[in-house]
């Protein structure tokens, strides 16, 4: 089911793509009015363009009809990083084959999705969240980057194993963990989970016309 | 996780160096290369959006060859499992 969840966060992330493309270059040009400077644009920005669309279309046909497309994953290097640590401590306990060289691919995956960003921060100010501070930067990061949730099963960001409310500079977060997520809060609640295959996530990073 | 899009950030090179784990010269490198958007201010620095830097940069990995031989070899891990080990880790 997290698989699941994933591929539709594969997609909202190609349509935030899509949308943050026309947002960038927009904030790029009035920062260049405002200061007086000079917006390069990537010779590849377009063929890049181009090529979200096709992967969108090919996930948006093998998805069902009502597959939502505005759940948006939020990153931050402090988040990438944690979530490298724990894959590295905990992957050999989950699964024997898990090798080191298999840690920065399941890192690339977690950045590829998570394309919302939180405004860059030193996690040595992140304020004091949770019990666990290698777990404060998780929860900042949610906040920074205004997240209406922060899914998660570890107890030290869920301590009740239900949900818990963070809150900092007049933003709040709903962390809860990842089944009462989709039972709760996950729109739209009928949607049909098991005409959904985890294994379509590739197609989201796929070249269909590479 | 959001259900809405947030405002674009734009990065210093080491922000963006920071992010990606290279260093500021490979970030600058890039940026000579053309393969990033970005704006220099008349200061000489520059600020580069942050969606644009990792969007470009997936090109650069067989993302998609990857996770298809990650989804193969973990075929038999199960959800439950990961979550219940990452909800473990210390």
């Amino acid at each position: 089911m997290a698989r699941k969840l994933w591929v539709l966060l594969a997609l909202g992330a190609l349509d935030y793509q899509i949308e943050q493309h026309h947002l960038e270059l927009q904030e790029l040009q009035a920062a260049a009015a405002a200061t007086g400077a000079h917006v390069h644009v990537s010779q590849s920005g377009a063929a890049q363009k181009r090529l979200i669309k096709r992967q969108r279309s090919v996930l948006r046909d093998l998805l069902p009809d009502d597959a939502p497309a505005q759940w948006v994953a939020i990153g931050s290097a402090a988040l990438f990083d944690e979530y490298e640590r724990k894959v590295r401590e905990s992957g050999r306990r989950l699964s024997p084959s898990v090798r080191e060289i298999d840690v920065r691919p399941l890192r690339r995956q977690v950045e590829a999705v998570c394309v919302a960003a939180a405004p860059p921060f030193d996690i040595a100010q992140a304020p004091k969240l949770t019990r666990d501070r290698k777990d404060d930067p998780i929860v900042y990061t949610a906040l920074l980057g205004r997240a209406d949730y922060l899914i998660s099963d570890d107890r030290d960001i869920v301590p009740d194993g239900s949900e818990h409310v963070y809150e900092h500079d007049e933003h709040q977060v709903l962390a809860t963990t990842f089944n009462r997520f989709i039972t709760t809060y996950f729109e739209p609640a009928d949607l049909d989970w098991g005409a959904i295959d985890g294994r379509w996530l590739r197609h989201a990073f796929d070249d269909p016309g590479g | 996780m959001t259900l809405t899009a947030s405002r674009p950030q734009l990065l210093t090179v080491a922000q963006a160096a920071e992010l990606l784990q290279v260093s500021d010269r490979t970030v600058r490198r890039w940026i000579e290369a053309e393969k990033v958007p970005y704006l220099k201010l008349p200061s000489g620095g520059y600020r580069i959006p942050q969606a644009s830097l990792l969007a470009s940069l997936r090109g650069t990995y067989d993302l998609a060859g990857e996770i298809a031989a990650l989804d193969e070899r973990f075929a038999d891990v199960t959800d439950e499992q990961v979550r219940s080990a990452l909800a473990d880790s210390r």
